[in-house]
């Protein structure tokens, strides 16, 4: 029987804004349990844990047709020796330094063998400073790539703003990211069982998933905006056409699609067909059977340059009315 | 190696052979005596010619040694390191084993004696060369950790020094001649002389992570291995770089034939060697064998003398094949666990492999290999 996945979380957010604290909230709250802690750089509060590796961020372009392509060099160098150390680890945290781009670290786990045969995933977790975070996410990139990625967004220091402040900075979040499970803190003070073993990546969990606030109109104001669009058709999908479809705009447009959830209703199928990717890289897997009421496909699209209405249009095309 | 000690799966197999069943018959030709699994991931299989015994390192912290006598001795622990050892080859003329680990020792294992020669702050030694000089006596040590790599003559004193690359140095090799010294590493290969301070190192280019490096016996090539599944080999003369692709996985190792005529390496579901004759392996396709169901291969080791290369798989097999006849014969069944050391003794008569879970095969030759 292949031994379980060590579960791998990923802990992203701008500088200060409470990614360490939430890391040893993790270790000092799971007593008895033994993580693997990876660190970009040593910052200011210490880490209080046994193994804290301190790794070199190397992201390697892959010569695999793929331009988006990257991974971490230095993680795969570092899971796929930690797995052979004797001492059996419960999980790996990883804190990325407050400028990283997410997704050569989530590429990493989907495209190196060795990392993939031992380890898995769990969830991407970004923190957000409550207070600073609407001023800097337009002068940051990196910030709103880090909301983008993230499977759970711990909103930060909650008590230093008001309410208004509070709810513009979910309205910002929210139009970036609909997949994203938003828990406001303060202290970083979330429930540990909402931030580890979440199974964000797990294909058979995908279907937990439920795309917020579906009807809500986007009002971002650049195309260059990352946004998250979510397309829903109650009609059986013809899979031919939705698979050259989805095929030919990842090809085309993979660079800028940073994530992609999907569950789809397929003409003439009982279970559920569940995929997702990062970019470039695809996954998908059959889930569970449908029940006879509510056979109805969902997509979301978190990226840059998206144009909902033509998604929507090339989307509904593949369904068999069309 | 006699015509009824080969098996070759592709053209048919033999009676019994199963693929589906995992059932293998190992070749009469191999006397196979297996350890159990010890319950610990082995990281480097060295062979001491002097002890006549395997040294392999663990995942433990601890070295272990078995015996090559095949008398029924079962592993024992020869020392324990206080990190994980993480790189391991034969020291100077072939006595005592430099080790590498993860607390950023350089260590060197005589007898079950452990001295220590070197130490970083802390960053992981994670790759390390030896080359012995005529003499068998004397000769050069080098080490990577991080981006640093660092060559120590015999007594210690340090011959060179770097940190100029681009990533971490995932791999190390000494011209055979011991002048110059290859670091692999994102983005190519550079070279150092180490006969002469004042020449410039040369840096061979070529886009992409470059996980391992291997030197041709005959000093004319430069080989790596990549993390985009494929090879880069360059001629040294004319420094002209040949791609080697078309590998399902990542090649994790890479050997010479001990003629240099050839180059093997792991990555696919058989054992893959390219002619390096004349020119290099532009244009050849490469010679295969050992096919395995399902497996795919994860250690080579070259044969000392022969045209003979040894595969271990991800399901645990080990074969022995001929490079240029493409026959293969199997000198370990499937244990379900991938091998992760091979190593033969100098004399080429005995194989050892470890698999992951710990499980040490010692494969003795009973007849010549190459008629």
């Amino acid at each position: 029987m292949e031994a379980a996945k060590v579960p791998v979380t990923l802990i992203t957010g701008y500088l200060g804004a409470g990614k360490t604290t939430l890391l040893n909230r993790i270790l000092t709250e799971q007593h008895g349990k033994k993580y693997a802690v990876i660190v970009n750089e040593f910052g200011e509060e210490g880490i209080d844990n046994e193994l804290v590796v301190d790794a070199d961020e190397e992201i390697f372009e892959m010569n695999n047709g793929c331009i988006c392509c990257t991974v971490r060099g230095d993680l795969i160098r570092i899971i796929s020796t930690l797995m052979k150390r004797a001492d059996a680890f419960d999980g790996m945290i990883i804190e990325t330094t407050g400028l990283a781009d997410p997704a050569p670290v989530v590429q990493t786990f989907f495209v190196d063998e060795d990392v993939q045969a031992k380890v898995s995933l769990d969830a991407v977790v970004t923190v957000v400073d409550a207070c600073h975070f609407l001023d800097a996410v337009d002068e940051e990139h990196e910030l709103a790539e880090q909301v983008a990625f993230a499977d759970i967004i711990l909103l930060n220091k909650t008590d230093l703003v008001d309410a208004d402040k509070l709810n513009a900075v979910k309205a910002k979040i929210t139009g970036l990211n609909k997949m994203a499970k938003i828990i406001e803190t303060v202290n970083s003070g979330a429930p540990i069982e909402e931030v580890l073993d979440r199974g964000a990546f797990d294909l058979s969990r995908v279907l937990e998933f439920e795309p917020g606030l579906l009807d809500e109109e986007d009002d971002h104001e650049h195309d260059e905006d990352i946004i998250s669009v979510s397309l829903t058709t109650d009609t059986p999908i013809e899979p031919e056409k939705f698979s050259n479809w989805i095929r030919g705009f990842i090809m085309e447009r993979g660079v800028d699609v940073l994530r992609t959830k999907g569950i789809l209703n397929l003409s003439g199928q009982d279970n559920r067909y569940v995929f997702q990717g990062v970019h470039m890289v695809m996954d998908s897997a059959w889930g569970a059977p449908w029940d006879s009421a509510s056979r109805s496909s969902r997509l979301v699209f978190i990226g840059r340059n998206l144009d909902e209405t033509e998604l929507n249009s090339a989307f509904q095309a593949c369904t068999v009315a069309a | 190696m006699t015509a009824d000690a080969l098996i070759n799966p592709q053209a048919g197999g033999v009676p019994g052979f199963n693929p589906d069943a995992g059932a293998r018959l190992v070749s009469p030709a191999v006397g196979l005596s297996e350890t159990p699994a010890v319950g610990a991931h082995p990281t480097f299989v060295v062979i001491e010619p002097g002890q006549a015994r395997a040294v392999i390192g663990f995942g433990d912290k601890r070295l272990r040694g078995l015996s090559l006598a095949l008398d029924g001795a079962q592993p024992q622990v020869v020392a324990d390191v206080d990190a994980t050892p993480i790189a391991g080859v034969a020291d100077i003329g072939g006595k005592g084993v430099l080790i590498g680990t993860d607390g950023g020792t350089l260590l060197r294992l005589d007898g079950s004696d452990v001295t220590t020669l070197a130490s970083t702050d802390g960053a992981w030694i994670g790759q390390i060369a030896v080359h012995t000089d005529k003499s068998g006596e004397a000769g050069l040590r080098a080490f990577a950790a991080g981006k640093s790599m660092t060559v120590l003559d015999g007594e210690g004193s340090v011959v060179l020094t770097s940190d100029d690359h681009p990533s971490t140095v995932a791999g190390l090799s000494f011209s055979p001649d011991g002048t110059k010294i290859a670091a692999a590493h994102y983005d190519g290969v550079t070279v150092y002389t180490l006969t002469d301070a004042k020449q410039k190192p040369v840096r061979l280019d070529w886009h992409g992570s470059h996980t391992a490096v291997a030197w041709s016996p005959n000093g004319k090539f430069i080989v790596t291995a990549m993390q985009d599944k494929e090879m880069h080999c360059w001629r040294w003369k004319d420094k002209t770089g040949m791609r080697m692709s078309g590998y399902p996985s990542k090649i994790r190792a890479l050997t010479w034939t001990a003629d240099g005529g050839y180059v093997a390496a792991s990555g696919a579901d058989t054992v893959t060697s390219w002619d390096c004759s004349g020119k290099g392996p532009s244009g050849k396709p490469p010679l295969e064998f050992g096919y395995v169901y399902n497996g795919i291969v994860m250690q080579v080791a070259a044969h000392p003398t022969d045209g003979v290369v040894a595969g271990g798989y991800s399901d645990g097999t080990v074969m022995i094949g001929t490079v240029e006849q493409e026959t293969a014969m199997i000198a370990r069944p499937s244990s379900g666990s991938a091998i992760s050391g091979l190593a033969w003794t100098a004399d080429g008569t005995t194989l050892v492999a470890a698999d992951e879970q710990g499980a040490i095969a010692v494969m003795r030759m009973k007849e010549a290999l190459v008629s």
